[in-house]
């Protein structure tokens, strides 16, 4: 595999404070979902996953590939930014604003 | 009868050294004794019984004063020797010391060419790490970049350079193989990891404690608090042998860019060559657990092309 077509992994974790479990994975599933369409605009994000970690944070996982690892951050920024404007756009349930924890970028 | 006399048989070893020390320490106890008892006796012999001086008990106050005197003669005559068994466990002692002084200046003068051997691969080192961080734009006050060789579960620093004397200090020196990023990257497949981290305080020490395992004396007495941290694992001839880990203060600085950039360069080939000269314990083989990986894998990941549905599997 050549340097430009690596797989990259980032995973970032973001903390949610003041939900309960049940909102917590509520909130979890609803930026499933926001990912899902933030990532149609960023077609080197393949694929995705947002699970719940620890009590008080959710992970999404962005698997990239095909890009130049200086805009790696970037589009990860981007893709969750976007999610979680669609989670405040959309509304229904809690919406809080959850503070970034950290990420973690591996090649796949 | 004629004929030469046999040669006296030696005593043996530990009969005469036991002869030779009683003698010793019986001279220094009896002499005393003794010459007191020479003093007392005549005192009494002469002062109180000078009417009755031969007859008892003036006469047995004599006979003790002639005790006295014999056993002072015979100490006299059988501690010729002392002298020069003095002699010898003076010297004996006087040899002892000059080894023992004489080890110290060699354990002394070896520790210190030993420094100055480390000191010199240490400096070497530095002058890579330099280089290497200036072709890899990672060369501000606010980076530092160092290099690691891995030995018996832990890495060991070589060398750590800044622009900035602060970052440039040494922290721990060895970090445990199953903690932090260098473990993490360690671990991977790829043998690269960058780790961002969150510029809140709080959540800063979280995740260390949490994920990485530190503790908070540890995190006390940390040189910097990066934003991010880019690592990569050193391989030799199909042996892991090290980690080198850039730091930056700016979220933005370093990344895996800069490992690429690294990892390109002639000067990381030559700082490969060193740390594996510097890792003779490294395990065989291509020694790193795929945790991190295993771990991602174990996720559900969801096609971004073929996902339609929004709840997660």
């Amino acid at each position: 595999m050549s340097r430009d077509e690596r797989r990259f992994e980032i995973t970032t974790a973001l903390e949610v404070q003041g939900l309960t479990p049940a909102e917590l994975q509520s909130f979890a599933d609803r930026l499933h979902a926001s990912v899902l369409e933030a990532s149609k605009s960023f077609p080197s994000v393949v694929a995705f996953f947002v699970g719940t970690a620890e009590e008080d944070e959710v992970e999404v996982g962005l698997r990239i590939q095909g890009v130049n690892p200086t805009e790696l951050d970037r589009i990860a920024t981007q893709v969750i930014d976007d999610a979680l404007d669609l989670v405040q756009e959309r509304g229904a349930g809690v919406s809080p604003k959850p503070s970034f924890v950290g990420s973690q970028l591996v090649v796949a | 009868m004629t004929g030469t006399k046999p040669p006296r048989q030696p005593l043996p070893r530990w009969l005469d050294n036991t002869l030779r020390v009683t003698i010793y320490w019986g001279r220094q106890a009896l002499r005393p004794l003794a010459a007191a008892g020479v003093g007392l006796t005549s005192g009494v012999w002469a002062a109180a019984y000078a009417d009755a001086l031969w007859s008892p008990p003036g006469l047995w106050w004599f006979v003790a004063l002639c005790a006295c005197i014999t056993v002072v003669a015979l100490l006299e005559i059988f501690s010729k020797g002392i002298p020069a068994l003095e002699a010898e466990v003076l010297e004996q002692k006087g040899r002892a010391e000059d080894a023992e002084r004489d080890a110290i200046r060699r354990v002394a003068a070896a520790q210190a060419e030993a420094r100055q051997h480390t000191k010199a691969v240490e400096l070497a080192v530095k002058a890579l790490l330099k280089q290497l961080s200036k072709y890899c734009n990672a060369q501000s006050h606010s980076e530092r970049v160092s290099v690691y060789f891995y030995q018996r579960d832990k890495f060991v620093m070589i060398a750590r350079y800044s622009m900035s004397p602060e970052l440039e200090v040494p922290g721990r020196g060895t970090y445990p193989v199953q903690q932090g990023v260098i473990g993490a990257a360690w671990n991977s497949t790829h043998g690269t990891l960058v780790q961002v981290y969150s510029p809140n305080e709080r959540l800063w020490d979280e995740k260390h404690i949490d994920d990485f395992g530190f503790d908070n004396a540890t995190i006390e007495v940390l040189t910097m608090r990066p934003r991010v941290v880019a690592a990569m694992r050193i391989e030799e001839d199909g042996k892991s042998v090290g980690m080198l880990v850039f730091e930056s203060a700016e979220r933005s600085r370093i990344g895996q860019h800069t490992l690429d950039k690294a990892a390109d360069s002639r000067v990381f080939e030559a700082l490969s060559d060193v740390v594996s000269v510097c890792a003779p314990s490294t395990p065989s083989g291509v020694a790193h657990r795929v945790v991190r990986a295993q771990e991602l894998n174990d996720r559900t990941w969801h096609d971004s092309a073929t996902v339609t549905s929004g709840r997660p599997s």
